[in-house]
């Protein structure tokens, strides 16, 4: 039996059929008619089968007994988990109690999470790992435009005339849009790379911009201000479709491209060569990830990429706009239903009173009405103002900055409870522990980074007693007197469709025989809506918006005890913290240790050969690894992949975050490198 | 040459399935997606009406992953063998390429003395082929004698006169003993049909899109530059998916999954890996992906192959074409080739 589903890897959302015998998945294959991936799957998607087969999945529920866990029974374990969470909430108030739902999770068990967080406990805190690679996406790109997503869709990259990739390691991250980019490009599209890393794209790209991490500003505001100079932007679109053009000009009279030039590493000559390529085309897309996001000025390199495509009309239609690639499987849907402490499903302000009280008709409870925590401030508040934290499907004990400290102050709770469908880093440290079911063992739907809602079919049942996210979530509400009687996940999706506009026509009906639909649904299209933004912006005015954006320095220069800029990232052939690539035996060969990239000079200055240990500490910590040598980095930065936990990067990034989204820095640290 | 119509095929499916044979057929899995899979009832299969599986049939035989031992410290030492099992098989509606793809399989796994799944399964299949009477533009059978129509291989094959008719060929004994059994369900072909078949196989060839650089490019392999190889190792992006889709590739990789208690597990592996040729100490002898994919393309269609297995072992299904994420495909190649 073939069982059509979708990848559980990255954004992209290919579309995979899993192959059950007796009872097991023994084979992935793609769906050759799938409009994302038409027959294409990366590495990691192929693999699917290992992880869900592992015989280290989590099958029984475990509960803290000193320094042991001991098999117990759900009803023990859950009504242990509820009558701790009233005593907490009693004694400490809601707002004690943190949850983190998860982008792994389907659309139905964050939707349930993030109301299991406000309407059974009471509290805004409740946020997830999109806060550490998109938060700053939604942010900006609700400034400049009132919508967090992929303004285009995959299938239109071939359209555009010319692709912008910046600080996304498409080829590695998310390789089927790769493909459509390398496909495009043969079809006569050009591509332009901007990047601090020489990427597989950057290397068949028609040009390549080499930055210093953290300059972003500098290098978009100079594209911005060569624009201006050289007319080269859309009168006639800035006119009609924006606002706030003139307070960009005047932030850009005294802008200098000799200064920008000289902070962004990229001589004045590519920067003009490189605004022309981008400026002139008819249909101008672009294409980003964290290399973007993940900056204590995040929100700000959002906002300034929204400007480029702004001043040179290139949004709101086929083939251009700005793209951010989600990372995973489903982080825009876990946003779009607000496992966010600001706002409740579809972006709505939960500080605005009039959406707070259709939420708490809805649901038939008072909603509370100041914003929650957000992942990193309930870490760092935890043992303090936070006494409680429920962790669904992450892992930030190994995903979050400065590691040292998040284990420090976990260990600080009166109360963990950890729901993954492995024992994970982080579960080594809770009071209870709770199996979950994978994605082939549930049904469901996920949102892929184009706002394609598709739907997850269960394929086989869960291992030993494990169970589905949003099922354990209800039999928690339950027990703590807020009824949650949902018998399948397709009713909670009839839910969601009802109360938030996006999803507004989304129904298991519609998505049976189909490949998934992109919100908004207009009740017609086959396959909904291609690209946002067509006659008007989702901003009050229905306006584009430009902001005036000045460069922030990132929080650590080099120094001399930390004279190279350390920037983290992924491999190919690794997912985030690895716990289901690490126990895939083919990736893990493929990139079984962590490894220090560092460029020749400074490798032959610091006496450093392809392959030595090397020692890499940061003001936080130190990790020791492998150089690895490569012309790729440019001097003076170093790259190390955040996978590992022997040599985990996050030891050594800090706790600086972005004022407006709280993104962490985790593209720039200043670290010192030692040969071992 | 028999004629037959599908309602027959059907019925002779059924009297298969009710002698506890398997049967192995395309079927529809939705939305223009094919699938080559067991199936239970006789109105399960279609063999027309799309021009291949994504999975070439050779995974009923060599599994994308399988289990082979399990072991247990808890389980006294539990150290134990899994068995394939080993049925009386149908393969209803095989391609030729993927057919010739079976037997250069069978070539391969004959020359090593190795007690593989595959080698078991393989046996007591009884093969119906169905020539194709239409091509992707990914196809490129023709250039590399396997298809449009097999030669060799097949027990029936099946040729498709007009939508649920077919001419039957008989290509074996056994084929021959159950065409018999089976006669009161078909009957003879006439002239007609003769002549009806010569036409729609002219047209067939008709629509396959012209490459005559691909065997310009196969006859210069010796001579293609590093440059070429180069040119194509950036654009590969080591998905693995051209091995995993090849009808004709054999590579596994045996790994222990789980410490303590776990399964011994063999599955596909592809050379386009880094790790595949990785040796102790991180010696690679194939270090960088241009000389993975040289590696590849000549495993594929250098010379040796022919004096080994009597021909090239690419048999043209075009898989390897439409699933490559990057742009390193063999058309790719082989056009590069030409002009060497």
């Amino acid at each position: 039996m073939d069982v059509l589903t979708v990848c559980p890897y990255c954004g992209v959302g290919c579309g995979i059929y899993l192959r059950v015998r007796e009872g097991r998945v023994d084979a992935v294959f793609p769906s050759l008619n799938h409009p994302v991936n038409r027959g294409s799957l990366c590495a990691k998607g192929w693999s699917v089968p290992f992880f869900l087969n592992h015989p280290q999945r989590a099958r029984h529920p475990l509960i803290r007994k000193g320094n042991r866990f001991i098999r117990a029974s759900w009803d023990e374990v859950l009504d242990f988990v509820a009558e701790k969470l009233s005593e907490i909430k009693e004694k400490h108030g809601p707002d004690a109690i943190g949850v983190l739902g998860s982008a792994k999770c389907t659309n139905e068990d964050n939707y349930l999470i993030q109301k299991f967080a406000r309407a059974t406990i009471g509290t805004n805190n409740v946020d997830h790992c999109a806060r550490l690679c998109h938060a700053s996406t939604v942010a900006g790109l609700i400034k400049a435009f009132g919508a967090g997503a992929m303004t285009n869709s995959i299938e239109e990259f071939p359209e555009a005339d010319v692709i912008l990739i910046t600080g996304s390691d498409t080829a590695n991250q998310h390789p089927v849009i790769a493909k459509w980019i390398v496909r495009a490009r043969k079809g006569g599209t050009k591509v332009m790379v901007v990047d601090p890393r020489r990427t597989p794209l950057a290397r068949i790209a028609d040009l390549y911009l080499q930055h210093r991490p953290g300059t972003d500003i500098a290098w978009i505001n100079a594209f911005l201000k060569i624009i201006i100079e050289e007319e080269l932007y859309d009168k006639k679109f800035i006119e009609e479709r924006t606002e706030n053009f003139e307070k960009l000009a005047d932030s850009l009279r005294d802008f200098s491209l000799d200064w920008a030039s000289g902070v962004t590493g990229i001589p004045l000559s590519l920067l003009r060569e490189g605004t022309r390529l981008y400026a002139k085309a008819e249909r101008a897309s672009i294409v980003y990830a964290m290399g973007i996001t993940q900056h204590v000025s995040g929100t700000y390199n959002v906002v300034s990429l929204a400007n480029l495509a702004l001043l040179t009309g290139n949004v709101g239609k086929r083939g251009t706009g700005v793209n951010p690639l989600r990372g995973q499987n489903n982080v825009q849907g876990a946003s779009d239903l607000a496992v966010l402490p600001d706002v409740l499903p579809c972006y709505q302000k939960v500080d605005d009173p009039d959406v707070r009280k259709r939420y708490s008709e809805l649901w038939g409870v008072e909603i509370p009405s100041n914003p929650g925590l957000t992942v990193t401030e309930m870490i760092h508040s935890s043992g303090e103002k936070i006494r409680a934290m429920y962790i669904m499907g992450e892992n930030p004990l190994l995903s979050d900055p400065d590691i040292n400290t998040v284990k420090r102050k976990l260990g600080e709770l009166d109360l963990l409870v950890v729901q993954d469908i492995f024992f994970s880093e982080t579960a080594e440290l809770a009071h209870v522990f709770l199996p979950a079911a994978s994605f082939a063992e549930k049904d469901g739907t996920f949102t892929n980074t184009e706002r394609r809602v598709q739907r997850v079919r269960k394929a086989i049942e869960p291992p030993g007693e494990a169970r589905a996210d949003w099922r354990i979530i209800a039999d928690l509400s339950n027990r703590l007197g807020y009824p949650m009687n949902y018998t399948h996940p397709c009713e909670i999706l009839d839910e969601i469709q009802k109360v938030c506009g996006i999803y507004a026509g989304i129904t298991c009906d519609l998505l049976e025989n189909s490949f998934g639909v992109r919100w908004p649904y207009d009740g017609k299209s086959k396959e909904g809506t291609s690209y946002l933004h067509g006659k008007r912006f989702k901003t009050k005015s229905g306006r584009g918006i430009f902001h005036a954006v000045d460069y922030l320095p990132p929080p650590e220069e080099p120094d001399e005890t930390y004279p190279f800029i350390m920037t983290t990232g992924r491999s190919g052939f690794q997912w985030h913290t690895g716990t289901m690539t690490r126990r895939t035996p083919n990736l893990e060969r493929e990139a079984p240790e962590a490894y220090v990239e560092i460029n020749p000079k400074d490798a032959d200055s610091l006496g450093i050969k392809d392959g030595d240990r090397v020692r890499v500490s940061s003001r936080r910590g130190e990790i020791e690894l492998k150089a690895r040598i490569t012309g790729g980095i440019m001097p003076g930065v170093v790259f190390i992949p955040f996978h590992y936990k022997e040599a985990a990067a996050n030891l050594l990034t800090g706790h600086f975050l972005d004022p407006i989204s709280k993104i962490p820095e985790l593209k720039v640290t200043a670290v010192r490198v030692e040969k071992c | 040459m028999l004629k037959i119509n599908v309602q027959a095929l059907r019925k002779i499916t059924g009297a298969f399935l009710e002698e506890g044979k398997t049967v192995y057929a395309p079927r529809h899995l939705g939305m223009g997606d094919f699938a080559f899979d067991r199936i239970e009832n006789p109105d399960e299969f279609q063999i027309e009406g799309f021009v291949n599986t994504l999975l070439p049939p050779k995974e009923i035989f060599f599994r994308q992953m399988e289990t082979i031992g399990r072991f247990g410290w808890k389980e006294e030492g539990l150290c134990e063998d899994v068995e394939p099992e080993i049925e009386d098989k149908v393969l209803l509606g095989i391609r030729p390429c993927d057919l010739e793809g079976l037997l250069l399989i069978d070539a391969f796994y004959d020359r090593v003395d190795a007690d593989m799944p595959y080698k078991r399964r393989r046996k007591k299949t009884f093969i119906i082929a169905y020539a194709c009477p239409e091509p992707a533009d990914t196809c490129f059978c023709v250039e590399t004698d396997s298809g449009p129509w097999a030669k060799r291989g097949f027990d029936w094959q099946l040729h498709g006169l007009e939508e649920g008719i077919y001419l039957l060929e008989v290509g074996s004994e056994k084929g021959r003993e159950l065409a018999d059994r089976f006669a009161d369900l078909m009957e003879k072909a006439h002239d007609g049909d003769l002549e009806l078949l010569e036409a729609k196989r002219k047209e067939t060839l008709g629509k396959f899109k012209k490459r005559p650089y691909i065997k310009r490019g196969i006859g210069n392999i010796k001579k293609v530059g590093e440059e070429v190889y180069r040119y194509l190792g950036d654009r590969c992006f080591r998905c693995g998916g051209c091995n995993y889709l090849c009808p004709t590739c054999t590579c596994y990789n045996v790994a222990d999954i789980g410490t303590r208690r776990g399964e011994r597990v063999l599955f596909w592996d592809s050379c386009q890996f880094e790790g595949y040729s990785r040796l102790a100490g991180d010696l690679n002898l194939r270090p960088d992906q241009g000389s993975r994919l040289k590696f590849r393309f000549e495993c594929k269609l250098a010379e040796w192959n022919t004096e080994t297995y009597g021909r090239i072992r690419c048999t043209g299904c075009g898989r390897c074409i439409y699933t490559c994420i990057g742009d390193a495909d063999i058309d790719l190649f082989l056009k590069k080739a030409s002009e060497t």
